[in-house]
């Protein structure tokens, strides 16, 4: 799949603090990507960087379509709190924006009202912003970023300060999006909201990428690398199962699982399960346990968290 | 540029300050006036009526009144400090920059909208002027109206020099307040000290001393000092640099930000 955006070894340093520390990556269109990090791990820097809003201390980023380094046209972005003018009404700051976006009077006229209809706000259209609730707020955002029909969304922690109602609206909302085939990338440093809605996730640490997941069942990446099954056997079994699984052709990796007498296998790709089942039972050893492990993503943020500053 | 210009002026119609530093600006200019005129000053030992003294005829009362005027220029100091950050304050300019703009941009309408504050400024002054001859019977004649333009033009220049001074001042500090002082203050005491404490003569080119020989005092001429008011022109081309380098300054210093 084609990249929007393709980033090499980007750092932004503050002072003595390494906002980003040499983040390489490439968002696939049309992927729902999550950046995903605690609190100071350099997710709003890091949107910050590829939108132009600070300068990067190096590397580079490169929107597809734009020149290396410049910010696209064709992305629109709410980065950090939101920022917009509180006496202002609802249409009237959307105006502001559309005019900031070159459209002139009549495409503004067309457009707004739809827009607030399409994140359920028509009826707070000549309220000012500062009588709009968090969630309406949010809401808010993302009519503002529609303004322009824009292939690539950025959102800077969406749901943030919202209860679990208006949390469902607009992970909604951002599914909805999605499905019209823009590109989103989202920062959060909630695990759940990231697994719920995202198809990509980048987990970084202090300013480093910890690693990239595709998040897709059955994604490319995950037929690539194989099955990863745990199994178990009664423990007086486990050096018969080893002898077993190293004669295997399709066994590529083993190692020691959590509990007595189970283990974790990676399969060669195009192997099943079922095939390996059959084999082990046909040399004498029947499985206690045999579960497909998910790549989830819990380990590598409990890894993120561990041992922060 | 445009379309930023345009949004700023929708933001300006419902800015209190706005329309508060206008009315005050308005209203101040035919104040001075008053208390000036009403005042007997003492100069050179000598009991002065100043409005017996000074030969107000067309030109003389716009002179005059600019002289009064040209500490107003305060007041759009704090307006255009003030504006500015409360765009930072609530993240607009982030947002005008996520919205296709560039930092050109933002410059630029920085700079024109402190040119525009500059010309609705003299404007004001204008009216004033007319207003106060319909009011004392003054004429103000065709001759007067061409003899005092030069001297409209350098009003204009001195109060876009201090505002762009003050546009680069918050620049750095990012506070109303803070900003407005080191303006005040610089060119009240601060410049006149370091001038005067200064032995090479070098700190006669500082901004506010090259500013005020844009706007010749009619006090000298009273006090006989000086046969009629007059621009020096050195001092004009000084003014013009000045400007260029705030503007250029503010340029460089709004490039490097991070929003
Ligand atoms: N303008 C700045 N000046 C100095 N340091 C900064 C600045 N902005 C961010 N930082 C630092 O850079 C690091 C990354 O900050 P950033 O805001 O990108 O984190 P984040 O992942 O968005 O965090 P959060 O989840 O709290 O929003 C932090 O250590 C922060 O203190
Ligand atoms: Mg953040």
């Amino acid at each position: 799949m084609e990249s929007v955006l393709r980033l090499s070894g980007l750092t932004k340093v503050y002072g003595s603090i390494r906002a980003l520390d040499g983040v390489s990556l490439e968002v696939p269109e049309g992927a729902v990507f999550g950046l995903l990090g605690p609190n100071g791990s350099g997710k709003t820097t890091l949107l910050s960087a590829i939108t132009g809003l600070v300068h990067r201390t190096a590397g580079t980023y490169a929107w597809k379509g734009a020149a290396e380094n410049q910010p696209s046209a064709q992305v629109a972005a709410i980065i950090e709190k939101a920022n917009f003018l509180p006496k202002l009404r609802a249409e009237e700051q959307l105006g502001h924006l559309a005019r900031l976006r070159g459209l002139d009077a009549q495409k503004r006229a067309a457009v707004i009202p739809q827009i607030l209809e399409k994140v359920g706000l028509s009826g707070a259209a000549d309220r000012p912003l500062r009588a709009f609730s968090l969630g309406m707020k949010q809401r808010f955002g993302i009519a503002a970023l529609l303004l322009s029909d824009p292939r690539v969304l950025i959102l800077d922690e969406p749901t943030n300060g919202l209860d679990p109602q208006g949390i469902i609206d607009i992970r909604q909302l951002i599914v909805q999006l999605a499905a019209e085939g823009r590109t989103i990338i989202l920062a959060s440093h909630l695990l759940d909201e990231v697994e719920k809605v995202c198809t990509h996730a980048a987990i970084l640490k202090q300013g480093r990428l910890l690693e990239v997941r595709d998040l897709r069942a059955g994604s490319a990446a995950e037929t690539e690398a194989g099955l990863l099954l745990e199994i178990g056997v009664p423990p007086e079994n486990l050096p018969e199962l080893l002898r077993l699984l190293q004669q295997h052709e399709a066994v590529l990796s083993t190692q020691p699982a959590e509990a007595e007498g189970r283990l974790q296998l990676r399969l060669k790709p195009g192997t099943d399960a079922a095939a390996l089942n059959r084999y082990l039972s046909g040399n004498g050893l029947y499985l206690s346990h045999l579960q497909q492990v998910h790549t989830r993503l819990e380990t590598s943020f409990l890894k993120a968290l561990e041992d922060r500053p | 540029m445009k379309a930023l210009l345009t949004v700023h002026f929708l933001k300006l119609r419902f800015y209190p300050l706005f329309w508060l530093v206008l009315a005050l600006y308005a209203a101040f200019v035919p104040l001075i006036f008053r208390i000036f005129f009403s005042a007997e000053l003492t100069v050179n030992e000598q009991q002065l009526d100043l409005g017996s003294f000074f030969a107000l005829d067309g030109s003389g009362l716009w002179h005059y009144l600019m002289f009064a005027g040209s500490y107003g220029v305060h007041l759009f100091v704090l307006l255009m400090v003030s504006f500015t950050n409360r765009d930072y304050r609530f993240g607009l300019r982030r947002q005008y920059l996520l919205e296709g703009q560039n930092r050109a941009g933002l410059v630029l309408s920085d700079i024109a909208l402190a040119a525009l504050f500059s010309l609705s400024a003299v404007l004001l002054l204008s009216g004033a002027t007319f207003g106060l001859a319909w009011n004392r019977g003054i004429l103000i004649s065709a001759a007067d109206m061409s003899a005092v333009f030069p001297f409209l033009l350098t009003y204009i220049l001195y109060f876009f020099v201090f505002v762009m001074m003050a546009l680069l001042v918050n620049s750095f500090l990012k506070n109303t307040a803070g900003s407005f002082l080191v303006v005040l203050f610089w060119s009240l005491f601060i410049e006149a000290v370091v001038r005067w404490i200064d032995p090479s003569g070098l700190s006669d080119f500082l901004p506010v001393n090259s500013l005020n020989g844009l706007i010749p005092s009619p006090l000298r001429v009273i006090a006989g000092g000086a046969e009629s008011v007059s621009l020096d022109a050195a001092k004009v081309m000084l003014s013009l640099m000045w400007g260029a380098v705030f503007a250029a300054a503010y340029w460089w210093r709004t490039n490097r930000e991070d929003f």
